[in-house]
């Protein structure tokens, strides 16, 4: 089917990626008297009495820009730009012509040509007719770019020509995700984003958190990048290859799933990742992480949560403070709170222990106001809060519920 | 000349910038020993070699006249026996040297340690003790201060560049310099000419301009720019390592072995040819590329001047081929590597037209090879002290121009060795910015008038905008942004110093080239607003910008209209014609795009001829289905009609079967 020779119609094909900048090298010659003519164009020689200006030949403007000379690499995410040309190259007229370039992936055939088929009526020799392909890449692997031809010369039959182009597509990124369920129902997430590219220094323009249905992201949080280059220390929002860094967004419940524990808890779905970033000359990427689930955090049957807690404090000043008791079982549960004391103890409960509570229903919650006296000064966990089922004789420990700051 | 000559030495002195307050005691000894009156010259200028005849008591370095230097006291406590003033005979003039050596692990740790890393921040101020420079007013050698170009081209063109023909009084100098009594008679001679030059014409400058030699006055070139004498100066200032100083220092003897003085020589006896000729010939047979007509080496006059002709008109190879000729002259031709032989100023020049000539050739492979044998330009033996024949010329500090020491630190870049340019740069930031800072230490002691202060502040702080330019460079082929950006900052933010719209654009630039777009046009308005719309030069430079945003955001149909109209404002603008080819492209109109810059290349070839251009043409000619390898070949015969050898045949993306 394919035979050069005969061929008419001649299918070129050139990546458009960006086009470059020239680097040129600075030659700022001192006047020395070997060098020192009047240079013939102003890119020849300087001298460094105009070494300010010679700043400027950093990817000057007096250098144009150059094409792309070779296919480089490319990354899922990015948008793949070619120029598609088609070009009578016979001494006569074609006709009835149709074109057609899909991307032929492992998992489909994608349709490039903006119509199905791009179709004329005829080319004069010499003529050609051209077209820019521009696709987002979606998949990894090897992707072939397959440009078909078929046309009429004269009245004789349809004759059909290929090219095949092949391609492999990187993965620019490497995401990892952890969880952090908080107290409060606010989930944490800290996202490792590493680039994973072999040559393609990264500016992350855009890390955000597009939230489940019961989520929203806290407004501060991730939302707005455009001072992020002084988020992260340097003058420069780059990534280069290799590098990670770490981004943390807080998801808060909505208001009014926030009082619907059991469906809050149901939900491990909690949203997922946008990234746009840009490499070279604006050359821009975007990908979205795949619905990222959390472990749903196991609160018991009963759940204590410390509601009002005043931080920090003074050492031996006594305190109070508000906790909060849900049951989070089918049924009502009868407690009794405990209040332990440890053997080296740096904080001391007043008031009274093993005390029965009223009794509480489910999906319903009792505040319970605690007072304590540290006696340590530092950063001292509150521990020691017990619960005991009293109808079930379980205990429920809570160990580490908050941080105090004790200040001497 | 007994009143004139403590009047000369006075002023002397004062020039000198070094004894204030002790002049005195000076004079007294030196008059106290007057068969000595030479010697003033020769401490100055003549390293230690001479030691060994009479005491050398250091004019300028009285004992208390700067009470700041240990060094002083170091020097000339009376324990020196004047037979044995070796050690007093350093060359005071090129003061680096004349450090104590109390501070030699100071200035090591410095030179190894803070000032290493600290590369783009300001030096430390961790305080040294005053490094002196060289004080300008020592060159008694009027020849020097001929304002014309002659200054710095002393030295002719030939063998005999040790003793260049000086006036009069100097002819009998001998480089024999065990002759003290010869020396001493000429350097007598050579005072009497100072002070009378002195005395008759007042006080403006000390010296006058004596009549200069005539070959080389034939030689001044008007379009040449000269250094004035205080410049000259101040341009060979330069730190030597600590043990190079001392070795500068001693008496020769004892340090015979420990250093291996720099034998460069060139490593090919074959000439370079013309690439484009050698291409032509390939394709088109040689008939047609004798027909190519370029200057070569054997065109033009043997001589720097050759040099120039050919480097003006663009024929960078057989440019090199003569320097290459000349240093065979200088003995330091074809298989001359690793032989003893005389670095002279003039050697070095032609070394660094070489190899600034081979990298611009993109023969950096040869140049880097070349360079070895140089190591890191600070052994003694690049020093104007290490050659006492050259004393005549009072001369000090290092024979290697900046330049060359610019091209040595970041050739090794262009050979994959970035971080050995990376490293090489900082280290000449490093010492760069002493020497500026003690520049202001020496105007804040008054041994530098203001005139002279300035001058050489300015001609430091450009080299050092020189080796910040190198650097931002080099980082920008490591990829590291951040030290580019950081970089940039610095340099817009000098004190002192004037918002320049090109550098914000250069900033922008960089900023597109790391894909931050926000940022890139933040620096693009802040190049617009220092720009005046109404010259056409700014209005193009901020349509560029424009363009090269839009082109960052995929817009390029916009970035075309903004290229069109900068290329209707500068139609022979060969960077807009490519750029505007370049968009063409990119919506679709591949055609257009090559006609336009066939167009234009065929019509204004010598402008239009150039690297990127003509690579983008003839990369449109492989999208373009037919005739590609004619169209190619068509560009080339056009270009070997207009181009020298300043053009990489690269470009034409021809394929040599």
């Amino acid at each position: 089917m394919e035979n050069k020779a005969d061929q008419v119609l001649s299918i070129k094909v050139m990546r458009l990626s960006r086009p470059l900048f020239t680097q040129c090298d600075p030659h700022h010659l001192e006047f020395g008297y070997l060098t020192d003519t009047k240079p013939l164009s102003e890119a020849d020689w300087f001298s460094l009495a105009h070494a300010d200006n010679d700043l400027d030949m950093t990817l000057s403007p007096r250098h144009g820009l150059l094409l792309p000379q070779s296919f480089g690499t490319i990354y899922l995410g990015e948008t793949f730009q070619s120029y598609l040309r088609v070009q009578n190259v016979g001494s006569f007229l074609v006709s009835n012509i149709s074109i057609k370039a899909d991307l032929q992936t492992a998992a489909q055939r994608l349709p490039l040509t903006k119509k199905k088929n791009l179709t004329l009526d005829q080319l004069e020799s010499q003529q050609s007719t051209d077209d820019i392909l521009s696709h987002e890449i979606t998949e990894l692997g090897t992707h072939i770019l397959v440009c078909e031809v078929s046309y009429q010369v004269g009245l004789g039959e349809i004759m059909t020509s290929s090219r095949y182009y092949k391609f492999q597509v990187l993965k620019p990124l490497d995401v990892k995700t952890k969880f952090y369920n908080a107290e409060s129902d606010d989930v944490y997430l800290e996202a490792q984003i590493q680039n994973t590219t072999l040559d393609k220094p990264l500016c992350l323009d855009k890390v955000t958190m597009e939230p489940s249905s019961l989520f929203e992201v806290q407004t501060g949080w991730g939302t707005s990048w455009s001072n992020a280059s002084h988020l992260f220390g340097g003058i420069v929002n780059i990534v280069q290859p290799g590098e990670i860094r770490q981004y943390l967004h807080c998801l808060k419940p909505k208001q009014d799933v926030r009082s619907n524990l059991r469906l809050l808890r149901g939900e491990s779905n909690i949203g997922k990742l946008d990234l746009t970033w840009r490499t070279t000359i604006g050359d821009r990427g975007r990908l979205q992480t795949s619905q990222l689930q959390r472990m749903v955090p196991n609160y018991g049957d009963v759940r204590l949560t410390i509601q009002e807690l005043p931080n920090p404090v003074k050492l031996y000043e006594a305190i109070g403070f508000v906790c909060k008791i849900t049951n989070t079982s089918e049924r009502p549960v009868e407690l009794s709170l405990i209040l332990d004391i440890r053997s080296k103890p740096a904080i001391l409960w007043t008031g009274i222990s093993n005390r029965p509570l009223e009794k509480i229903d489910p999906n319903h919650s009792v505040e319970v106001c605690l007072q304590l006296v540290p006696i340590m000064p530092g950063l001292q966990s509150l521990s020691g809060l017990k619960l005991i089922d009293l109808l079930l004789k379980r205990t429920y420990d809570y160990p580490d519920v908050a941080q105090l700051l004790v200040l001497p | 000349m007994a009143s004139g000559l403590p009047d000369a030495l006075e002023r002397l002195a004062l020039k000198a910038e070094q004894s204030e307050n002790e002049q005195g005691t000076s004079f007294s000894k030196y008059f106290g020993q007057p068969g000595n009156t030479d010697d003033i010259f020769d401490t100055i200028v003549k390293p230690s070699r001479l030691a060994d005849e009479e005491p050398k008591i250091n004019f300028f370095k009285s004992p208390n006249s700067t009470p700041s230097k240990e060094d002083v006291h170091q020097n000339y406590p009376p324990k020196f026996a004047f037979k044995k003033g070796e050690k007093e005979s350093e060359p005071k003039i090129f003061s680096y040297f004349s450090q104590p050596t109390t501070t030699a692990g100071e200035l090591n740790t410095n030179n190894d340690a803070t000032e290493f890393f600290d590369q783009m921040s300001q030096l430390a101020s961790k305080s040294h003790e005053p490094i002196e420079i060289a004080g300008p007013g020592f060159r008694l050698s009027s020849e020097d201060i001929n304002p014309s170009k002659a200054c710095s081209q002393a030295l002719p063109v030939t063998e005999s560049t040790t003793i260049p023909s000086n006036q009069n009084s100097e002819a009998s100098v001998s480089a024999d310099t065990e002759h003290s009594s010869q020396v001493s008679s000429t350097s007598a001679a050579n005072l009497v000419n100072s002070s009378h030059n002195i005395s008759s014409v007042g006080a403006i400058r000390v010296f006058t301009p004596q009549p200069v030699v005539p070959n080389l006055v034939n030689e001044t070139d008007q379009t040449v720019k000269t250094l004035s004498d205080s410049q000259e100066r101040a341009s060979n200032w330069w730190i030597p390592k600590e043990p190079v100083r001392l070795w500068l220092q001693s008496t020769r003897a004892n340090f015979s072995e420990t250093f291996h003085p720099s034998c460069p020589g060139l490593l090919n006896s074959i000439e370079l040819t013309d690439p484009i000729k050698d291409l032509l010939r390939h394709f088109d047979g040689e008939a047609a590329a004798a027909e190519r007509q370029t200057l070569t080496a054997d065109m033009v006059t043997q001589d720097a001047q050759g040099i120039r002709d050919l480097i003006k008109v663009g024929c960078y190879r057989a440019a090199a081929n003569l320097c290459g000729r000349l240093l065979t002259a200088c003995g330091q031709g074809y298989g001359k590597a690793g032989q003893p032989s005389k670095h002279t100023p003039h050697s070095l020049n032609l070394w660094m037209t070489r190899l600034a000539l081979l990298k611009k050739s993109n023969l950096v492979e040869m140049a880097v090879n070349e360079l070895d044998a140089f190591g890191d330009l600070d052994s003694p033996d690049f020093y104007y002290e290490y050659y006492p024949e050259l004393n005549d010329q009072k001369k000090h500090g290092t024979m290697v121009p900046f330049t060359f020491r610019l091209l040595a630190a970041e050739l090794p870049a262009h050979h994959n060795r970035v971080n050995e340019a990376h490293m090489k740069l900082c280290h000449l930031l490093s010492t760069v910015r002493r020497i500026i800072r003690d520049i202001d230490q020496f105007a804040a002691l008054d041994k530098m008038n203001e005139v002279e202060r300035r001058e050489a502040a300015n001609m430091w702080s450009d080299r050092e905008t020189a080796v910040l330019q190198s650097l931002i460079t080099c980082s920008l082929m490591k990829k590291d942004f951040h030290n580019v950006v950081r970089l940039f900052h610095k340099q817009l933010h000098r004190p002192g110093h004037k918002p320049n719209p090109t550098l914000y654009s250069a900033l922008g630039r960089v900023y597109l080239q790391i894909g931050d777009i926000p940022l890139a046009q933040q620096a693009f308005n802040c190049a617009v607003d220092l720009r005046d719309i109404n010259k056409p030069g700014d209005a193009i430079a901020s349509l560029t910008d424009a363009g090269l945003v839009a082109i960052a955001q995929n817009a390029f149909s916009e970035a075309l209209g903004y290229f069109q109209q900068a290329l209707a404002l500068q139609p022979d603008n060969p960077v807009l014609v490519n750029n505007t080819a370049v968009c063409l492209l990119y919506v679709g109109r591949m055609r257009d795009g090559m006609l336009l810059l066939e167009e234009n290349l065929g019509t204004k070839p010598e402008m239009m001829i150039r690297n990127d251009t003509v690579l983008n043409v003839c990369t449109l000619y492989e999208l373009e289905s037919s005739l590609t390898v004619q169209r190619k070949l068509g560009m080339l015969r056009l270009a070997s009609k207009w181009k020298n050898d300043d053009l990489n045949i690269a470009s034409f993306k021809l394929q040599i079967q």
